[in-house]
């Protein structure tokens, strides 16, 4: 069984790496999709486990290595150029200030100029990336709540379309067997805080 | 055609063992494990709170992406008793109180049924907040609702007046309200005066079907089943052991469990030089921690502050003595045993009241211990058998004999 586990939001990481084990232990192949690889450091995956990390993925395309390479790799270099000796803990700070309060704003400003929405962007990257040019999924399983909305663009499949879909569970050990599951009716949207009645924080 | 379920129950609860967190909710796994083979159907809602930092915008894309994808995943799979697990995962952000879980709870079990409500005419729910909501939220106008309380934190629930005035309708509706021991009850009495009448007692079941090998012949392997978590003083205990530990070098202590001390055990284990006779195991399913208490001989449990205390009972249910504070579920469990089971003590900011209770024990074992007394009178109150009755007396009061279901007559709830 092939199984893509959406981990984006990597909060539950004990179970992503135990369930993928098992995965692997049931003889099956599993994919970890996450978000960065640094909250996961400290974790060890089964070495049959493949982990792609989406924040890499996004920084190959050749647009988005050009931005790095202005915004970040060039004035980083110059920034250490010029930190040596008594000037290394100013230039320290500067950098990093420089890298708050102009990079990383300019490189969100510049997000919305590519003309692509980032779910939209997100999405295609998975499709042709993680998707394409592997064997099908078998199932999806859903591992956080960051997870939720790229898993459900994803899962939207455009109507008459007649390959099968992949099973869906929150978790391994729950997914059940069996082909894919029917879609039951559409249901109304859960509830944000927004409509949730209380509003107190801890 | 199919003959529609006599005895059908639906279980909705937000604590249920995990791979990831396989102690949470061992308690409800075991009622569950004890009731349903005397049912014709039992559904088990786990609503797990998967709560991560998501702002307002993120928090309304996810609750749009999960109500999708609840319609996909629809898997039910068999869990303890020949039940059935339906697992709901409820995103919350992080810093909610309870009132607002308990709504989110609620609306994704709904969400989770497609809108329709839980299809049995039995529903017993687990914590009045959020599962109690949860269930009253979404049973039939018909159904029957059942709520075990078991929380130590029921001063933080009760904390608002809406989570109050939500609780308070929980009880309203439930026809049967059950609290795990006085330590549960008695805050809710002092909440809900007007409902003293209908918030009851109804015991954990424990498995008392495997016994020890061999009987405990002396006290040296310690054992610890629980968080790593100030609130179970085990850093007293460790510092308690290591006082025993240097009167008899033999002596071992063994940490189940996992939590924010685990790491600051380990240095003052070093620190005490009896790292090599402390073991940190981390996290165990239940089964294996049931294992451990049958390879060692004695529990040493110092909680703060206990609503029943499972593991004192499990402990007994092994055949091992328990050295345990009267923190206030387990001077209750082990009632008319107290001396046959073990030694009870203190809860004190030190760890002398261990080292003397540990002495005292030490001084009278075994022969004026009887944990083959203490194991039947507690098998009487607490075994699956007992429980079961219990369970099944109030859901089925009415309904007529099912081929599989004992008669009810042993009610297990303590006066």
């Amino acid at each position: 069984m092939q199984v893509l586990f959406l981990a984006l939001g990597a909060t539950r990481r004990r179970a992503v790496v135990e369930e993928t084990a098992q995965v692997v232990a049931d003889g099956g192949r599993a994919v970890v999709l996450v978000a960065a690889a640094k909250p996961w450091s400290r974790e060890r995956f089964h070495p049959e486990v493949q982990v792609v990390d989406l924040s890499k993925l996004e920084a190959h395309g050749p647009i988005r290595k050009v931005e790095r390479a202005l915004l970040f790799s060039g004035p980083g270099l110059v920034f250490r150029a010029l930190g040596r000796g008594p000037m290394k803990t100013f230039a320290r700070r500067a950098g990093g200030a420089y890298e708050r309060r102009i990079a990383s704003p300019v490189h969100r400003a510049l997000l919305p100029r590519n003309g692509e929405d980032p779910a939209e962007l997100q999405q295609r990257l998975i499709r042709r990336q993680v998707l394409a040019g592997r064997p099908p999924f078998d199932l999806f399983v859903v591992s956080d709540p960051a997870s939720m909305p790229p898993a459900a663009r994803l899962l939207a499949r455009p109507a008459g379309s007649d390959s099968p879909a992949p099973r869906v569970a929150y978790r391994y050990d729950y997914a059940g067997s069996g082909g894919p599951v029917p879609r039951q009716p559409a249901v109304p949207a859960l509830p944000s805080s927004a409509s949730a009645a209380a509003k107190e924080s801890r | 055609m199919a003959a529609t379920p006599v005895k059908d129950v639906a279980i909705v609860t937000p604590w249920y063992p995990t791979r990831d967190m396989p102690f949470r909710g061992a308690f409800v796994q075991a009622m569950v494990g004890a009731t349903a083979p005397g049912c014709d159907r039992v559904t088990v809602y786990h609503g797990d709170a998967w709560v991560a930092a998501l702002s307002d915008r993120d928090d309304e894309l996810v609750g749009r992406a999960h109500a999708e994808l609840l319609g996909l995943a629809t898997a039910r799979t068999p869990t303890v008793g020949g039940a059935q697990l339906r697992y709901v995962p409820v995103p919350i952000p992080r810093g909610r109180w309870h009132a607002e879980i308990a709504h989110r709870h609620a609306a994704t079990l709904g969400a989770a049924l497609g809108g329709k409500p839980i299809d049995a005419p039995v529903v017993h729910a687990h914590v009045g907040l959020p599962g109690g909501w949860a269930a009253i939220r979404n049973a039939r106008p018909d159904a029957r609702i059942f709520v075990t309380e078991h929380a130590t934190f029921l001063d933080q629930v009760l904390d608002t007046p809406e989570a109050r005035a939500m609780y308070d309708e929980v009880l309203h509706r439930a026809d049967g309200f059950f609290a795990v021991g006085e330590a549960v009850r008695a805050p809710l009495l002092e909440a809900f005066p007007h409902h003293a009448d209908r918030i009851t007692f109804i015991a954990n079941p424990i498995d008392f079907d495997v016994s020890r090998p061999e009987p405990v012949t002396d006290l040296r392997r310690w054992l610890y089943v629980g968080g790593l978590i100030p609130r179970k003083g085990v850093d007293l205990l460790l510092e308690a052991f290591a006082t025993c530990r240097a009167e008899d070098p033999t002596l071992t202590l063994t940490l189940v469990g996992a939590g924010e001390l685990a790491g600051k055990l380990s240095e003052r284990a070093a620190e005490l030089g009896v790292a090599e006779a402390v073991t940190q195991t981390g996290a165990l399913p239940p089964d294996e921690a049931l294992r451990l208490m049958r390879e060692h001989d004695l529990l040493v449990h110092n909680s703060r502050f206990e609503t029943f205390g499972v593991t004192v009972i499990e402990a007994a249910a092994a055949g091992m003595p328990v050295l345990v504070t009267r923190c206030g579920g387990p001077e209750e469990t082990l009632a008319g045993v107290e001396e046959s089971a073990g030694e009870l003590i203190d809860v004190e900011d030190t760890p002398d009241v261990i080292v003397a209770g540990y002495r005292r024990l030490r001084s009278r074992f075994p022969q004026q211990v009887d944990l083959s007394l203490a194991r039947r009178e507690l098998a009487a109150r607490y075994s699956y058998p007992s429980v079961a009755q219990a369970h099944h007396r109030i859901w089925f009061a009415d309904a007529p004999a099912a081929g599989t279901s004992d008669a009810l007559s042993v009610p297990a709830q303590r006066s």
